[in-house]
Formats: structure tokens, C-alpha cells, sequence
């Protein structure tokens, strides 16, 4: 008896001896202070080092494109690189931090890497160091894998870009990898076009040689609606005539998708927040009205009665999908209304001035309205509104040309719209503030802008 | 009349005696070496000034001089019980009250604007005087908390954290900045009483908790400024930053406690 219980007592033994030797976990915790000068922090980009003679271009691509896409992020600074040290670590090992933080870098943080090029596949290292501390600290630290195709080297480097600006932004998505879809005359034809978010690969979705307008991309990026002409068969008759039907380009098939056709006009597509629904201005029953109908099919409902007026333009609130800004007639000229998504409650959204107020945008978080406005004096300007508030802030500041349909990009900081500032009719981007406009196209005549969320 | 005896002819004790004695003392000594171990091996992490890392990233001006402290901030969950991990089973919170959904503002150009009511700060009689330590705050000290002076340029103003519990502040610096330029840009001033906006000396501090998916949780005012529509202004920044960023990757624990002082906008 004795033996087996020392036995059993030893085991009992061993066991808590492993419950209470674990050390316990230290609650960890940090104390900081906002309301200060509050800067941005400073990245800067190395040289990628090339790993082999193929891959010079593509590595100097590489890193053009990642300062490029931290400059435009309107969240960090780019050190300059004529202030770097003129040999590029390109792996962990061989980064001297206090080179890269003290003056005249002066950087916070440090992206170094390599790339490695055979005829079959670019692969890419990069890492991003903070050098503030005496001992630089790994945040991220990556492989890209792809076809060595000037093409994919890009896409490569909009995704790190991505993965830094994702990092140092508190949670707000980057759009380095997003698109802007846009209406282009180029071809002859207002057909849909697509591009880069900085402007890049801008090429031709539709072919369809009438007249497109209003692209508008679904939530998932996945499809594009837009307004086109199309020819329509009034039911019971013969007779087909070419009028405007909201279509539906799907970017996976690469190609038009079948989309019910209505009576009348119908245009301005908008996405409710999920996807799922889809709301259009439609002069079915005669006046154009708003009506909202599933995306899978079915019996459209309508649901504002404008009389003469008439509806369109709607704008879904993206965080609630509770509230639709649209555009109407009915007071005399074209001013905001808000309604609830089911139609009901309509109110004026009334300016301290008088003007055709038209293109509502809502931002990605619901909070900010933005819009065109043209005053009484003729400039057509952008406009920022906070509904809460009631505050309204001016955006552009171009007397005499014409600043036009202002979507946000998924950021919820840039702006994307279409300007005459430079003699032709254009795509633009900016800050949300107005500073750092930056011209997209220059091709032809180029308008209605959409940017994609991801 | 038989009487119970404990032990009964044959039964010796005196061996389970020493075993028991063996064991217990045993006990202490592998805790006690667990603990010897555990502390040395991490290090002092405690806050001490000129801690393991060494080095100017380290040192905060404010502790290092005699000035006092702001109050320490109060963490609510007790360090008693770490839910994640343990013997002890995590404490459920009592469920939070239901409140109808509101609904969604309309827009009603023609309301008027509800009167905001007086903040206190404006009602005080005689103003006092500049810099003065506000009466039962603890003695704030009229400067930005939580700056010192680190590697590279002073004036980049994203400097390392003043103080950081197990090395977090240090590690992740970057974090950190992230956090917070997400939440000041987030912080609507103009809700702000003018009084208190003008003010150089109000301060207030908001508690919360970070977990690993970045969603923010557990947020209160640890320290009010003496003015509510800073305060208010000062949570709502917080409540709307959420989800920040996820924690980063080779961060060991479930979630991060974080303090921010919310100091006078333009004050350096």
C-alpha cells in the first residue's frame, strides 16, 4: 500500500508541478498620447536588389512602383530617395538601421528585399523594418511568386504596397491593387473602359458601338452595371427600338451578361451595400422614378412617385444600406433628397444657396456625403457634406472648368472624378481635401468615373 | 464499548508522513525556481528606467524626474484571471442591458440645432491661471505625456511610446502610430465646446482593448477631463476607429490593453 500510493503521489506530483510551473502571462499594455503635431510616418523604400542580370528592370520596376504607391496613400511620407545610402541592403541581414533613421533619411521604417528572376518565374522577397529602435523590427516580411511579365511585377508590387499601407493604417484598406472603371470616347464610341487606380493598363471592356454610360462596380468587384443602349422589344408587338437598359458586364467571364430589359429609359445603376439588390432610375410607368429590384431577377418596385420631377442618380448609404441620397427634379432644378431604402420618408437635403446640385457619393463609411453643386455663379464644383453636421466644404477650386461625379475610392481618403481643368474632359484623383490632384487619362475625352472596393 | 481508533494495529504512518514532507517541500523549491527563472530570463519589464534594451528608446523624461505621474491607468479586468489561459475559468460579464435600435438620423434642414448645454469649464468664475494643475486630477503635468526622445530625428513626432508593458511599446512602435493616427483622425473636434478647444491645460484618457482581430472593445474614460463634450468627443474617436488593424503577427497574446491621453489639439 504504501508503494502505490508514493506512486500515485509522485504522478500527482508531476501533475501540478506542470499547472503551476507555467509561467503566467504577462498582461501587456501601452500608453500613448494623441493631440500633438501629429506627422506621418516616414517609409522608405530600397533599391530592390536584383539576384541576377534578368532581373534589373524588374527590380527597379519593383521599387518604383511601391514608392510610387506610398506616396499616393495620403497616410505616409516617402523619404527621398536621393538621400539613401547608395548601397541597398536587400536582405535583413545587411540593414544598418541607424543609416536609414538618422538624418538625412530619416526614416521610420525601411522596405528592403530582392528579386529573383528566371525565364519561368520572378519571385520577390520584401520585408519592411521599423529602424526606430536601436534593433530594427521585422512587420512584415514576404514572397511574391509570378510569371516574370512587367504585368505581374506590377500587380507583385501594388500587393506589398498594399501589405505596408494596410499595416501603418490603423485598419482602413489600401487601394493599390483597385481599379477605376470609367466611360472613354477613344474607340469612337462611349464604351466602358478600365484602369489601374494610378492610371495604368487602361483598356477597352465593352464593344457594343452605341453609347455607355455610368459604369457602376458591385461590391465584390466581381461585375459592372452600367447604362447602355439596347435594343428592346415591347412585348405583344414587332416593334424593337434601341433604348436605355441598365446592363451587366461580368469581369470573370469577360464578357456582357443577360440583364432583364424594362420599358422606357432606364439608367444609373446603383449596388446596395451587400450586393444583392440593385437600384435604377426607370421611366417605366411613364415619369422616371426610382425602382429597386433583386439582382437574381424579378418584379422591379417602385419606389419614389416624383410626378414630373422625376428620380435618379441614387446613392446607397454603404455602412447602413438604410438610407438612398438621389437626385430630383421635383422643386424646380435638381437638388438631394434622402429617403429611406424602402422609398419612404423623403426629405431635402436644402443648400445655403441656390443651383443644380447633382452626382451624391456617399464615402465607404457612411459618414460623408459628397456631390457636385453648380452655383449661380457657373462654376461646377465638388463638395463634401456632412449630414450630421450640416457643415459643407468646397473641394475643387478651379474657376471655369468643370469638376463632375465624384465617387470615393474604398479608403475612404481619395476621390476619383472627372475635370475640365486641363482643356479636354478627364479623369482626376485627389484627397478627400482637394490637394494632390492627379490627372488619370489624357487620351480622347474620358468621364464617369467608379472606383472599385478591392 | 468499542472506541474508533485512527489507526489500527499494523497501520504505520510514519511513511506517509515523510512523503508527504518530501513532496511539500519539494513544491516550494521547483516554484521557487520557476519563478527565479521566469523573472530573470525575461527580464525587468516593469517600467524601469534604462530597462534591459538600454538605450534612449527606453527612458521616459516624465517618470525620470520628480514630476508626478499621471494617474496609472485603470485596467478593469482582473490580473488575477487571464482568460487566456489557466486553471481559472474566464468570468462571464453580466450581459449588457438591450437597447431598442434607433433609427437612422433624418435629415431635417429646418430643425433648429439642439442648444448645447454650458460646459463646466465656462462656468468657472475666475479662470485660473496658465499651466496651473487642475484641483484634484492628480496633478497633471501641463506637457504631452508619453513622448521621448528616440533614434533618428526628434521632430518626426513619431516617437517611441513612454511606457509599455511587457515590451509592446518597444516591439511595436509602429502599432501603435498606426492606432493612432486612425483614432486622431477620427476625433471630431468641432463637437468640442469652444471653452474646453481653446483650453491648453484639459486632458482626458480613454482606456480599451485591443483584441487580435483588431476590434476594439471594453472602451471607457479613465480620466475625464472636467469637461464632458471633450470626453464625449475624445470616446467617440475611439468607437469609431473600430476595427483597427490587426495585431501584429508574432505578438504572443490574445489582445493588447491600450491607453490614450487625448491632449489639447495644437499643444506640442
Amino acid at each position: 500500500m504504501p508503494r502505490s500510493f508514493a506512486k500515485f503521489g509522485s504522478l500527482l506530483f508531476l501533475a501540478a508541478l506542470f499547472f503551476c510551473a507555467r509561467p503566467a502571462a504577462a498582461q501587456d499594455w501601452f500608453h500613448a498620447a494623441i493631440g500633438m503635431d501629429n506627422k506621418k510616418p516616414v517609409v522608405a523604400i530600397a533599391d530592390f536588389g536584383p539576384h541576377a542580370d534578368s532581373a534589373k528592370t524588374h527590380a527597379a520596376q519593383f521599387s518604383q512602383i511601391v514608392r510610387d504607391d506610398i506616396a499616393f496613400s495620403g497616410i505616409l511620407d516617402l523619404a527621398s530617395p536621393s538621400f539613401y545610402p547608395t548601397t541597398s541592403p536587400t536582405n535583413p541581414s545587411e540593414l544598418r538601421g541607424p543609416q536609414w533613421a538618422d538624418p538625412p533619411v530619416k526614416a521610420n521604417l525601411v522596405a528592403l528585399g530582392n528579386v529573383n528572376e528566371t525565364s519561368s518565374e520572378a519571385a520577390v522577397e520584401a520585408w519592411l523594418f521599423d529602424v526606430r529602435n536601436t534593433a530594427p523590427q521585422q512587420v512584415i516580411g514576404k514572397v511574391y511568386r509570378g510569371a516574370p511579365t512587367d504585368a505581374q511585377v506590377r500587380k507583385m508590387a501594388h500587393l506589398f504596397a498594399d501589405e505596408i499601407i494596410g499595416r501603418l493604417s490603423g485598419g482602413v484598406p489600401s487601394v493599390a491593387s483597385t481599379q477605376i472603371a470609367f466611360i472613354s470616347s477613344r474607340s469612337g464610341n462611349k464604351e466602358v473602359w478600365v484602369m489601374d487606380y494610378d492610371g495604368a493598363n487602361q483598356h477597352q471592356l465593352t464593344s457594343l458601338r452605341t453609347i455607355s454610360l455610368t459604369p457602376r462596380w458591385s461590391p465584390d468587384a466581381s461585375r459592372i452595371a452600367f447604362t447602355c443602349y439596347q435594343p428592346y422589344t415591347v412585348p405583344g408587338t414587332r416593334t424593337s427600338l434601341s433604348t436605355a437598359q441598365i446592363c451587366m458586364y461580368s469581369m470573370d467571364a469577360g464578357k456582357l451578361v443577360s440583364f432583364p430589359r424594362f420599358p422606357g429609359t432606364n439608367s444609373a445603376p446603383a449596388w446596395s451595400p451587400d450586393g444583392s439588390q440593385i437600384m435604377f432610375s426607370s421611366s417605366m410607368n411613364s415619369t422616371p422614378d426610382l425602382y429597386v429590384m433583386p439582382i437574381a431577377g424579378g418584379k422591379p418596385t417602385r419606389l419614389t412617385y416624383s410626378g414630373i420631377g422625376g428620380a435618379t442618380s441614387p446613392a446607397w448609404n454603404p455602412k447602413t444600406g438604410q438610407t438612398v441620397v438621389f437626385v430630383s427634379d421635383r422643386g424646380g432644378i435638381p437638388k438631394l433628397y434622402s429617403m429611406n431604402a424602402d422609398g419612404t420618408n423623403v426629405n431635402l437635403l436644402d443648400l445655403p444657396d441656390k443651383g443644380y446640385v447633382i452626382d451624391p457619393a456617399w464615402s465607404p463609411n457612411g459618414q460623408v456625403l459628397a456631390f457636385s453643386w453648380r452655383r449661380p455663379d457657373g462654376n461646377y464644383d465638388i463638395y463634401v457634406m456632412d449630414p450630421t453636421s450640416q457643415q459643407i466644404i468646397l473641394i475643387t477650386r478651379d474657376a471655369g472648368a468643370r469638376n463632375e461625379r465624384p465617387r470615393w475610392a474604398p479608403d475612404v481618403r481619395h476621390i476619383v472624378f472627372e475635370s475640365t481643368r486641363s482643356g479636354t474632359r478627364q479623369i482626376w484623383t485627389m484627397l478627400a481635401d482637394g490637394s494632390q490632384a492627379k490627372q488619370l487619362t489624357t487620351t480622347s475625352q474620358n468621364e464617369s468615373p467608379n472606383w472599385s472596393a478591392r | 464499548m468499542s472506541i474508533a481508533v485512527a489507526n489500527t494495529e499494523g497501520l504505520k504512518l510514519k511513511k506517509f508522513l515523510v512523503y508527504s514532507i518530501l513532496f511539500h517541500v519539494a513544491l516550494v523549491l521547483v516554484s521557487a525556481v520557476a519563478t527565479y527563472i521566469e523573472h530573470y530570463q525575461s527580464g525587468n519589464q516593469w517600467g524601469g528606467v534604462g530597462g534591459e534594451l538600454g538605450g534612449p528608446t527606453k527612458v521616459n523624461l516624465v517618470s525620470s524626474a520628480a514630476i508626478p505621474l499621471p494617474k496609472e491607468a485603470v485596467v478593469p479586468e482582473s490580473k488575477a484571471v487571464d482568460p487566456t489561459k489557466g486553471l481559472y475559468k474566464e468570468e462571464k460579464r453580466a450581459p449588457e442591458p438591450k437597447t431598442p435600435a434607433t433609427n437612422i438620423p433624418k435629415f431635417k434642414a429646418e430643425k433648429p440645432l439642439p442648444p448645447t448645454h454650458k460646459s463646466r469649464v465656462d462656468q468657472i468664475k475666475t479662470p485660473p491661471p496658465e499651466g496651473a494643475v487642475p484641483y484634484g486630477k492628480g496633478g497633471n503635468p501641463d506637457m504631452p505625456t508619453g513622448s521621448a526622445p528616440t533614434h533618428g530625428d526628434e521632430s518626426s513626432g513619431v516617437s517611441i511610446l513612454g511606457q509599455g508593458g511587457a515590451d509592446f511599446a518597444t516591439r511595436y512602435g509602429w502599432y501603435i502610430d498606426a492606432a493612432k493616427s486612425r483614432i486622431y483622425s477620427n476625433w471630431q473636434q468641432w463637437t468640442i465646446d469652444s471653452g474646453a478647444r481653446n483650453s491648453r491645460t484639459v486632458r482626458c484618457s480613454i482606456t480599451f482593448t485591443i483584441n487580435r482581430d483588431g476590434s476594439v472593445k471594453d472602451v471607457h474614460i479613465t480620466q475625464s477631463s472636467g469637461n464632458t463634450s471633450y470626453d464625449n468627443s475624445a470616446y467617440r474617436a475611439v468607437l469609431s476607429s473600430n476595427p483597427l488593424g490587426k495585431l501584429p503577427n508574432d505578438y504572443s497574446g490574445a489582445y493588447v490593453i491600450a491607453t490614450l491621453d487625448f491632449n489639447p489639439p495644437g499643444v506640442q
